[in-house]
């Protein structure tokens, strides 16, 4: 496996669409329930704590920029193999593929639960997921641009959702996020943590890098596109603390739908099932980029064909998501995909630069003693 | 011009020849056809035979400028080929040796004299061409702008062309399709503009189509389009020469087929056919009004029966209260699922509309008055439809015919069926998934090689006033950058925006 | 290849999508509003309008009562008496009889929120009697709809800002915040037609009070700005005599009655002293006087400052009365835990705490009444 890899022209991607890949991969199905994750652990002044978030994964996505400039044109499974060796860069590899196929999972039975709450009680978690890998299929067949194409135009489709958060900000009371600073660091850090499955995703940047064609203008997109996320959870969990009552709010599973369930134009009532069924918009880019990167690192690691890995991957996933069937399960796996990719995206880039960094300056004084 | 072209076939010439026995030869080969007229002369000692087929030339003007001329020629004159061709008052005179190039060339209406003892036989086109006049674009209206359409003549076409683009650039590439029966096909391009990938691609495309013959321009290009199992047009046809010229000038590859009305215009975006010339004769806010217009009934002719389907099934609750009881109050006599409620009277206004443009316009009329309120009216009291759902479908139609292009108008209506079916399966989120479907397909289309959907993916905003709205021309000094046209500038923009000073 | 393996695909979607119930509005009777009761041997009862479309039939609205348990059990019970499949997705108003309210409404509303189809815009009222005797109304000076007339009656009460609001979502923010107690309307029967009669005081879910409705204004102004509303106030005769220029009557009446146009006003509660619960209550009124009873004097400033330091004196003492009452009966619908709670330092405030705290609070209401119209005469 080489470990720069060199990619054609007309497959490469403008760095600006770097704000709609990361901006559509982090908000999610995390983003409708994430309220109520974060106020349980900092209560009041969550909204400090998505803030602490959002310096956070600045700083985690720069370290991941840093790294990948160490190469020419390297991806997280070059990188490994370079640095651990073929077997055990391998298995990095793999370990973030299977996060990744986690990740997937849990996004898609997320959504298929909520759909089966607020529209269809007696649909089968089959149905939706042939629907949904029926256009995910269709998308990664279509290869890199394609994806990056869903993720571009659905987030444009998708933006004027923001709109319907209108009248819930209007219901809003701000008494309910008085008084602010009252929480304790501790609680501030736990909330921060809260947020990392909703804005989990980006590191996805990680396997993309190669394919950008103006790298040296990679950063302001990148850190755009986290700023945009972070801002709409921020959006999103300051209505949500003014409009819910506190108990409420811990009680609410899906704030954002809820949010929403109150609103109503003149002509359309009922916005929450519109939000719900645009939502698909929201986790189709999302899923297309999981499963491209899926498809593709394994092409990296191991030379199966995407194609093949595709159908294979799809034909697992229709029969997982049979054995999903109680809202704990899902729950389960959800808190499974949250610690694990807390892990891989928040931690462990902080690890991989100084390997990197080293190994760049043993190489370098070799190649110096060399000459 | 006179052009001598020489046989290139391997076949012996059979000339010299006898004038009887080539008589026999050409009567053996046009078997059961009376049409070969073949008469000998004698003139000067020379036996002369000249032979064509007499509806495909124009009788008065053989007679005129060809045989007596030939008659009158003074009688010392020893009469060869050379003199024919010298003293005759006709140009295109050519020579031919090979029995398959005359054959070849007596069925274009190509006039043959042969005189005895020569090696070749001499052939001026006297081709009689029966074709209408110009007319009034019929499948293509436009309030404003020139009326005039293609017509099924190839040269009046490219008169039609050159005498809009009067420019040295302008290139008519001509190349012909088709074994059986070949036909002429012109590339229409400005050389210093139109990228030269797409002219290669559609060049390319067309000198390796392997096909005994192709009906009509509309046919060619499917043929030539980059994808056939697909639903929507990637190779815009117009009969405009408006339009094809507005959008040759702006850098795209034109094809004229021999024939044909109709022209292809190539690559296209979706939002390319929605464009119409009129919004540039239009002052621009009107033109930008009416291209979001176009936008929003083609959204809406997607979406709105679907969407009547999906709420009446599934999620009563998106309707409001009172609009919920008319729609109950009327939905009750009807004793079908609205999914099937809506196929029904979706499959009506279909056939309303074919039925109207196969009769004769008196009748067709006709037949939309009689459509629209009889039977509309009709099918509410027989409780077959609801009344609120034909409205819904009657604005469904009429935004789908708000497109200019009839091929995307037919491609918009022919999506609904489908979304109809999805909705009534499975309600709001099988419109969904039929959506996201539909806009990955677009995104994967490409024409011509180009994405299907720039400037929207890959994003040019330097392209939006060319293709979502109109600015005004001050702000258009540049070519749409989606061609990749090879000159971008128009005029210059300095001079467009310099601000003279009051009083100057 | 892929297209036989596109068909693979569609062939379960086509048979699992039978499995997806579908619910066509021709065969569904769908609830417009309901109103709850309990029977004597503690069962609840359901009286709900129905919109359910018959073919042949332009009357659209039904009545049907179902008994159970449970408020969801009880609608499968209406349901299987009728001929449609009853559902809620529509549900407007849920009227709960005065017996229902007193016991606690927390039970009844766990269904509406935890239920995904219910409509969170759906609004909450008391009856003065029971809820299916307004329910139940047969009186053909209404349109046909009583549920959408119902709705109306309340409805338009929030989009005029004529009642504070009362959607299912905001009752049950406020039942859960602390330092709150939520209100609700008051429905009776007058004549036969509905009718907004009072505002209905709650303790946490519990109906413990009730104020007349005439004072909704006041309500009003606590929660927020008020525009364009009409307010009514009763003057004493006595006070402003000097500026009375009414010849004719012999100034028997105690009172008279002038009504004002609100142009804008406003509340606002401040903390004055935390130890002593000390409150300072201050609402800023701009009036336009639209009717007066008596001839009265406007054309000297003193006399419209007069009369404004009376509206000023009226309106405190009413507020006063309420907060009496609403001490008394331990329910702070003005929300003034909520001011007490983000002043504290922790910004927490248990229901138990504030329980014991709000009778002993004291607010001064200082009100500013600024009349800065009088119409087109000024007699």
């Amino acid at each position: 496996m080489e470990i720069n890899q060199t990619i054609k022209p007309n497959l490469q991607i403008r760095a600006f669409y770097l704000f709609f890949i990361i901006a559509s991969i982090q908000i999610g199905v995390g983003i409708i329930g994430a309220p109520r994750f974060i106020y349980m652990e900092s209560e009041r002044d969550s909204w400090i704590a998505i803030i602490i978030a959002f310096f956070y994964i600045c700083i985690v996505a720069w370290v991941m920029l840093l790294t990948l400039r160490q190469y020419q044109n390297a991806d997280f499974f070059g990188i490994h193999v370079d640095i651990f060796g073929k077997w055990i860069g391998k298995f990095f590899g793999t370990v973030l593929i299977i996060y990744l196929g986690a990740s997937f999972l849990s996004i898609l039975l997320t959504y298929i639960e909520v759909v089966q709450i607020f529209l269809y009680h007696t649909l089968p978690n089959l149905l939706l997921t042939i629907l949904l890998m029926i256009i995910i299929m269709y998308a990664v067949l279509g290869g890199f641009r394609v994806v990056v194409g869903v993720s571009f135009v659905f987030f444009i489709l998708t933006f004027w959702l923001l709109i319907v958060l209108y009248d819930p900000f209007m219901r809003m009371n701000w008494f309910n996020l008085m008084p602010v600073f009252n929480s304790s660091f501790t609680e501030l850090l736990k909330g921060a943590k809260a947020t990392s499955y909703t804005l989990a995703g980006f590191e996805i940047l990680l396997i993309v890098y190669p394919f950008i064609q103006n790298k040296e203008k990679a950063k302001l997109p990148v850190f755009l596109g986290l700023a945009f996320s972070s801002l709409v959870l921020l959006i999103i969990t300051i209505i949500s603390i003014g409009y819910f009552s506190p108990v409420g709010l811990k009680g609410v599973d899906w704030a954002l739908l809820i949010l929403v369930k109150s609103a109503s134009f003149t002509f359309i009532e009922r916005l929450d099932y519109i939000v719900i069924v645009v939502w698909m918009m929201v986790i189709i880019p999302n899923l297309a980029l999981i499963m491209w990167s899926m498809t593709y690192g394994l092409k990296r690691l191991y030379k199966v064909p995407q194609r093949f890995t595709l159908y294979t991957i799809t034909i697992i996933v229709l029969i997982a998501v049979n054995f999903f069937q109680y809202d704990y399960q899902i729950s389960n796996l959800t808190d499974l995909v949250a610690r694990i990719g807390f892990w891989i995206i928040y931690v462990y880039p902080f690890i991989l630069l100084p390997i990197v960094l080293i190994k760049k300056r043993i190489q370098k004084s070799k190649s110096g003693d060399a000459s | 011009m006179r052009r001598r072209k020489q046989a290139a076939t391997k076949q012996n010439p059979i000339f010299p020849i006898s004038l009887d026995k080539l008589e026999i030869y050409l009567k053996e080969k046009f078997e059961n056809s009376p049409d070969l007229s073949f008469s000998c002369y004698k003139k000067n000692e020379k036996n002369i035979a000249i032979f064509f087929i007499d509806y495909q030339i124009d009788t008065n003007v053989m007679h005129r400028d060809l045989l007596e001329p030939l008659l009158e020629l003074e009688d010392k004159t020893e009469i060869t080929n050379e003199v024919i061709l010298q003293r005759l008052p006709l140009s295109s005179g050519s020579t031919f040796k090979t029995i398959d190039d005359i054959f070849k060339k007596i069925i274009l209406g190509e006039v043959f004299i042969y005189i005895e003892g020569e090696n070749e036989a001499v052939s001026y086109s006297l081709l009689k061409k029966e074709s209408r006049s110009l007319e009034k674009a019929e499948t293509e209206s436009l309030v404003l702008g020139p009326k005039i359409s293609f017509t099924e003549s190839l040269h009046m076409n490219m008169n039609i062309v050159r005498w809009r683009i009067k420019s040295t650039d302008l290139v008519m590439e001509e190349l012909t399709v088709g074994k059986l029966s070949p036909r002429l096909i012109r590339i229409v391009y400005i050389k210093s503009i139109a990228n030269d990938d797409d002219v290669n691609t559609m060049r390319q495309r067309i000198s390796e189509l392997d096909v005994d013959e192709v009906e009509d321009a509309v046919v060619l290009k499917q043929y030539l389009e980059d994808s056939q199992t697909n639903l929507f047009p990637q190779f815009d046809t117009t009969e405009l020469p408006d339009r094809f010229t507005y959008n040759i000038t702006k850098g795209r590859v034109g094809v004229l087929v021999e024939n044909s009305p109709s022209a292809i215009i190539a690559p296209t975006t979706l939002f390319s056919f929605l464009e119409s010339t009129e919004d540039v004769y239009m002052r621009w806010q009107a033109g930008s009004f009416l291209r979001m217009i176009r936008f929003i009934a083609m959204v809406f002719s997607i979406l709105i029966t679907p969407t009547y389907v999906a709420a009446v099934t599934y999620q009563y609750g998106i309707i409001p209260t009172q609009m919920l009881i008319t729609i109950g109050q009327s939905r009750a006599a009807v004793p079908f699922p609205p999914l099937i409620e809506a196929l029904l009277l979706e499959f009506l206004i279909e056939l309303l509309r074919e039925a109207g443009a196969r009769l004769p316009t008196k009748v067709g009329q006709t037949m939309g008055i009689v459509g629209g309120i009889v039977i509309g009216q009709a099918a509410v009291e027989a409780g077959l439809t609801s009344n609120i759902l034909i409205i819904v479908v009657a604005m469904s139609a009429l935004s789908s015919f708000t497109s200019p292009s009839y091929m995307m108008g037919t491609t918009v209506r022919l999506i609904r069926f489908p979304l109809i079916i999805l909705a009534g399966l499975l309600g709001l989120i099988g419109i969904a998934f039929g959506l996201c479907f539909l806009i990955i397909h677009l995104l994967r289309l490409t024409s011509l090689g180009r994405p299907y959907l720039t400037p929207l993916y890959p994003l040019k905003l330097k392209d939006f006033n060319k293709a979502f709205f109109r600015t005004p021309f001050n702000y258009t000094s540049r070519r749409a950058m989606s061609y990749r046209p090879k000159r971008q500038l128009r005029y210059s923009k300095k001079d467009s925006q310099k601000i003279r000073d009051i009083d100057e | 290849m892929r297209r036989y393996l596109f068909i693979l695909y569609l062939i379960p979607v086509i048979f699992l999508s039978s499995c997806v119930q579908t619910q066509q509005l021709e065969q569904l009777g769908i609830i417009a509003s309901r109103g709850v009761d309990l029977t004597d041997n503690n069962e609840v009862e359901i009286t709900m309008a129905v919109l359910q479309f018959e073919a042949d039939s332009q009357d659209y609205t039904k009545v049907i009562t179902g008994k159970s348990h449970s408020i969801k059990g009880a609608v499968d019970e209406a349901d299987k008496r009728s001929n449609k499949t009853i559902v809620g997705g529509k549900l407007e108003l849920e009227i709960y009889g005065k017996s229902v309210a007193e016991k606690g409404i927390n039970p009844y509303l766990d269904t509406l929120r935890r239920d995904a189809t219910i409509p969170d815009t759906m609004l909450l009222a008391v009856s003065e009697t029971t809820g299916k005797e307004i329910i139940d109304t047969q009186e053909s000076g209404l349109s046909t709809n009583i549920g959408e007339f119902l709705h109306g009656l309340v409805q338009t009460g929030i989009q005029t800002k004529l009642f504070p609001s009362v959607s299912l979502q905001q009752l049950s923010t406020i039942i859960n915040n602390e330092g709150i107690d939520p209100i609700l309307p008051i429905i009776g029967l007058d004549e036969g037609v509905p009718k907004i009669k009072g505002i209905a005081l709650f303790k946490n879910d519990k109906l413990v009070g009730e104020v007349p409705i005439e004072e909704e204004k006041l309500f009003m102004l606590i929660q927020g700005t008020v525009r364009g509303q009409l307010f009514e106030v009763q003057l004493p005769t006595e006070a402003l005599s000097d500026y009375i220029k009414d010849e004719s009557s012999g100034d028997s009446e105690e009172n008279f009655t002038t009504t004002f146009l609100i142009e804008h006003g406003t509340g606002d509660i401040k903390l004055k002293n935390k130890e002593k619960l000390q409150f300072d209550t201050n609402i800023d009124i701009e009036l336009n006087l639209m009717e007066i009873s008596k001839k009265y004097d406007l054309e000297k400033e003193k006399a419209i400052q007069d009369l404004e330091k009376e509206v000023e004196k009226e309106v405190k003492k009413r507020y006063e009365k309420i907060l009496k009452q609403l001490k008394e009966l331990n329910s702070d619908a003005f929300g003034y835990g909520v001011i007490y709670r983000i002043n504290n330092k922790d910004g927490k405030l248990t229901k138990k705490e504030w329980d014991k705290l709000f009778p002993k609070i004291e607010s001064k209401f200082t009100v500013n009444v600024d009349i800065i119209r009088h119409g087109t005469v000024n007699k």
